[in-house]
């Protein structure tokens, strides 16, 4: 006997195959209680379906899904989507048009008036649009419609919360802020939330843990630092983040490559794929150095430098800091910051 | 293992079950009459083929083609260029015209040619004034010319809106491209602009086509025998019901035909359309011929337009003047709008089932009932109604000549009016929105009444509406039909005219025309945005 508290979703080997094609295969996780939960993937990677599947749009051709303690799907249990208690927010945001601010919100709300009354006014308050509830849908700018959304959704205090690409139609200058303010919005709320999307800074910045699927298949579950500094593939290296995978030749604790001889963060022999995230190495200016400068890229914080690496041939990226200054053509040597990941090819 | 795992899953899902149930129970009936009419006519094969390889209805054969033929030739030489004038040149009052020129649609044909028979006919306007001549007799109007000109007059609109639409959507570059090479404007039109506008002239032609065949109400003023008024005359005529089946399923099987073309040809029209960045072009600038054009659209515009509703006013003031009055309007009046009021009612809601099944839950088995929904499409009203008259004298009497099997025989032929804004409608709701009222814990009849049906209600109106005012203007079914004198404005109309009692026909005409008139702002919204 534990006392863990009961897990806020646990979904245990959930498949969806559509005619031929399987969609999700084995999705494994569990979220906490209060955890924020990002499925991150390349568009069309089954992470839409998933959602659908955890709030009853769809329903799977097997596995097992379990909402706050509850059985929801299984080879005997089938509950529909209006008695799962989750709230969704679509990227559409997907507002009932034809009803103002307030009716949305009070839509999913039971009770008495004057209990729909206060539970909306809470919600507002919390999204921050107090004094809106007459306004109709399309009287909201892209911003005001999604915090509508995630009010509405909110209101009737679902046991997890659903999150469908929900930043990606708004412009990049909201996108931040709003990203924030609805972080914030989830946490004072204490919900648990899954949040699907393709925009892995989005992952990042946002999620406690995060789940990586390409195919229909979660390759790797970890709190962002470690899905950064030490992504389980080379793939998931350049999903997540901008990586440098040059090949080399492992022999346990250090590896022979274009960049020399490198210390080894991870033992393996053979033929190898080496990650090199472009912040992570040094470069030093000398005449016979194993790289040449193609070009560099000056965005104020930071710069993003080409080089060629000799005996390699290939590009090589790397991000400086905005004082260094090196020209077009210069030889420098990279030196790595620490031990390198490699994956075996 | 893997096999009951999959059927233990899934509890089964009774709400779309019971659609599907409801939907194909739908369908089997709206199907009724083409069935049951194939039935019939087959009941007797040989003696049925025998019947309508006869000369004399191989030769009613002909004249509904030879006139349909007539008229989409005759239709197109005047829709193309006054289609071409609106859009592509400087003509003056462009605006105006093209209004003027889409109205003549509202005219029911047979109101049509009643005002054509007032004008031409015996004892009509133009015999009248000639008799101070001395002229006796005018050529008849009445036989191929009358019906040609008729329908002619009153369904052009379908082919110059159609027109009008596709030189809309030209690449106007295309145009400039071939002038820039050294081509005129003549030489242009006939080699860029004509080829791409084929689409759009086929598929105005094909409804004008379809419209001919199975138009009953210009035929019959016009006494001419066409398939449907020969089918109507046989059936009040004839004992031998397979045989009029026979004439009923060969009329079928060409506007099945037309259809599955017309299919086709939108299919293709949609490989040609090029989306065009530029909206605007320059317009050929008409100079001289300015003239000469406005001319040609005051012609079609008087003689489609201004000249029915001319005589059918003049008869109409000459009726009041001979003593008659409105009170034998009343009666018809209500008769027709408590038809139309009960199928519209009875459309709309058998529409709602149907519509979401094929836009919510697409399978082969809702494409298959949504397209047996439309089979009214195919069916003249004169066919629905005779295979009914012959299904209920032989196995449900009681429903001989009352109203129910009347509206019955409306639902199946007017339902795809219903069928076609609302699913317009429904397209255009998201469905998230629907997926976001049940995450929000209702269920699924809940949303439907408070989220899909407000979304989809203009849609909805307008189908009903449309149901409405085409149930106002039908004359065969209702003629074939309705309870003994049980008479609507179109049966007035019907016996009025019959008898040369011009008079009489102008009232309910004139109501027929105003209440089409309102039928054309729901026939033409789509085209706004």
């Amino acid at each position: 006997m534990t006392n863990l508290p009961t897990p806020a979703l646990v979904c245990e080997r959930v498949s969806k195959t559509f005619g031929k094609t399987a969609a999700v295969r084995d999705l494994t996780f569990t979220l906490d209680p209060g955890q924020f939960f990002a499925l991150l993937g390349p568009s069309g990677c089954g992470k839409t379906t998933s959602l659908r599947l955890m709030a009853g749009l769809e329903t799977p051709t097997s596995g097992k899904i379990e909402i706050g303690g509850q059985m929801v799907a299984s080879e005997n249990t089938w509950l529909p989507p209006n008695r799962r208690r989750v709230g969704l927010v679509f990227q559409d945001y997907a507002l009932f048009p034809h009803l103002d601010v307030w009716r949305n919100i009070a839509y999913g709300l039971d009770g008495a008036r004057q209990f729909k009354k206060q539970r909306v006014e809470e919600v507002l308050a919390l999204v921050g649009l107090g004094g809106m509830e007459k306004r109709m849908p399309h009287q909201l700018s892209g911003g005001q419609q999604q915090r509508v959304a995630l009010a509405r959704a909110l209101a009737p205090a679902p046991a997890i919360m659903l999150l469908d690409e929900p930043f990606s139609n708004l412009d990049a200058a909201l996108r931040a802020q709003v990203r924030e303010d609805v972080r914030q919005i989830l946490k004072s709320a204490g919900i648990s939330t899954v949040l699907v999307t393709h925009d892995q800074e989005e992952a990042l910045s946002l999620a406690d843990v995060v789940g990586v699927m390409f195919d229909g298949a979660l390759v790797q579950v970890a709190p962002p630092p470690v899905l950064y500094q030490s992504p389980a593939s080379a793939a998931v290296a350049r999903f997540v983040g901008d990586a440098n995978l040059i090949i080399g030749e492992a022999d346990g604790d250090t590896v022979q490559c274009a960049l020399g001889r490198l210390p080894l963060q991870n033992p393996v022999r053979g033929q190898v794929e080496i990650m090199i995230r472009p912040e992570a190495v040094l470069l030093e200016s000398t005449h016979v150095g194993h790289a040449e400068i193609i070009s560099t890229t000056y965005f104020g914080h930071d710069q993003m430098i080409l080089l060629c690496l000799a005996n390699g041939g290939e590009n090589f990226r790397v991000r400086l800091g905005p004082s260094e200054h090196f020209a077009p053509g210069t030889h420098v040597n990279v030196v790595t910051k620490a031990p390198v990941l490699a994956y075996s090819v | 293992m893997q096999q009951t795992t999959r059927r233990s899953f899934r509890q089964p899902q009774w709400g779309i079950i019971g659609l599907g149930c409801i939907n194909l129970g739908l369908v089997v009936l709206l199907a009724l009459p083409l069935v049951y009419l194939i039935m019939r006519a087959t009941s007797d094969p040989t003696d049925g083929w025998a019947y309508i390889t006869q000369a004399s209805k191989l030769r009613v054969l002909w004249n509904s083609i030879s006139l349909a033929g007539a008229v989409a030739l005759t239709t197109t030489l005047i829709a193309v260029p006054l289609a071409w004038l609106v859009v592509r040149t400087d003509l003056y009052g462009r605006r105006w015209w093209t209004i003027l020129l889409t109205v003549p649609l509202v005219i029911p044909s047979y109101v049509g040619a009643f005002a054509l028979i007032g004008a031409l006919g015996p004892k009509g306007m133009v015999q009248g004034w000639l008799e101070d001549f001395g002229v006796e007799r005018l050529p008849s109007i009445y036989g191929f010319g009358g019906a040609w000109l008729a329908i002619s007059l009153f369904s052009f609109p379908y082919v110059f809106l159609s027109v009008r639409a596709g030189l809309r959507g030209l690449d106007p570059q295309l145009e400039e491209a071939s002038k820039m090479l050294g081509q005129g404007t003549v030489r242009t039109f006939f080699k860029i602009t004509l080829p791409q506008l084929l689409p759009s002239i086929q598929a105005g032609v094909l409804l004008v086509i379809l419209y001919t065949l199975s138009d009953f109400g210009a035929v019959a003023f016009m006494r001419f025998n066409a398939l449907t008024r020969d089918i109507y005359i046989q059936n009040s005529q004839s004992f031998r019901n397979n045989r009029v089946a026979m004439l009923g399923l060969e009329l079928v099987i060409l506007a099945a035909l037309l259809l599955l073309i017309s299919r086709r040809l939108e299919g293709n029209a949609k490989a040609y359309h090029r989306q065009s960045n530029r909206k605007n072009s320059t317009r050929v600038r008409l100079g001289k011929w300015q003239i000469a054009a406005q001319l040609f659209c005051g012609l079609i515009v008087l003689l489609a337009l201004v000249a029915p509703i001319g005589v059918t006013v003049y008869w109409l003031i000459n009726g009041l003047e001979r003593g008659e009055t409105f009170n034998e309007l009343l009666g018809p009046l209500q008769r027709s709008m408590r038809l139309a009021g009960i199928t519209a009612g009875v459309a709309g809601l058998v529409a709602l089932p149907l519509v979401i099944m094929q836009v919510r839950y697409p399978s082969r088995l809702s494409r298959g009932l949504g397209f047996g929904a439309y089979v009214g499409n195919a069916l003249p009203g004169v066919v629905v109604a005779i295979a009914l008259v012959f299904f209920a004298t032989r196995y449900v009497f009681e429903l001989y000549q009352t109203l129910p099997l009347l509206i019955f025989a409306y639902l199946v032929r007017f339902l795809p009016e219903m069928l076609g804004p609302l699913q317009a409608s429904m397209l255009q709701v998201n469905p998230h929105i629907e997926e976001s009222a049940l995450t929000l814990g209702r269920n699924r009849l809940h949303v439907l009444a408070t989220i899909t049906v407000p979304l989809v209600r203009s849609g909805w109106v307008a189908g009903v509406a449309l149901v409405f005012l085409t149930v106002m203007k039908e004359l065969p079914a209702t003629r074939i039909l309705a309870p003994i004198g049980y008479d609507t404005l179109a049966t007035q109309i019907w016996s009025a005219t019959q008898e040369l009692f011009y008079a009489r026909a102008a009232a309910p005409s004139l109501v027929l025309v105003i209440v089409s008139a309102l039928s054309l702002i729901y026939i033409l919204e789509p085209e706004n945005d």
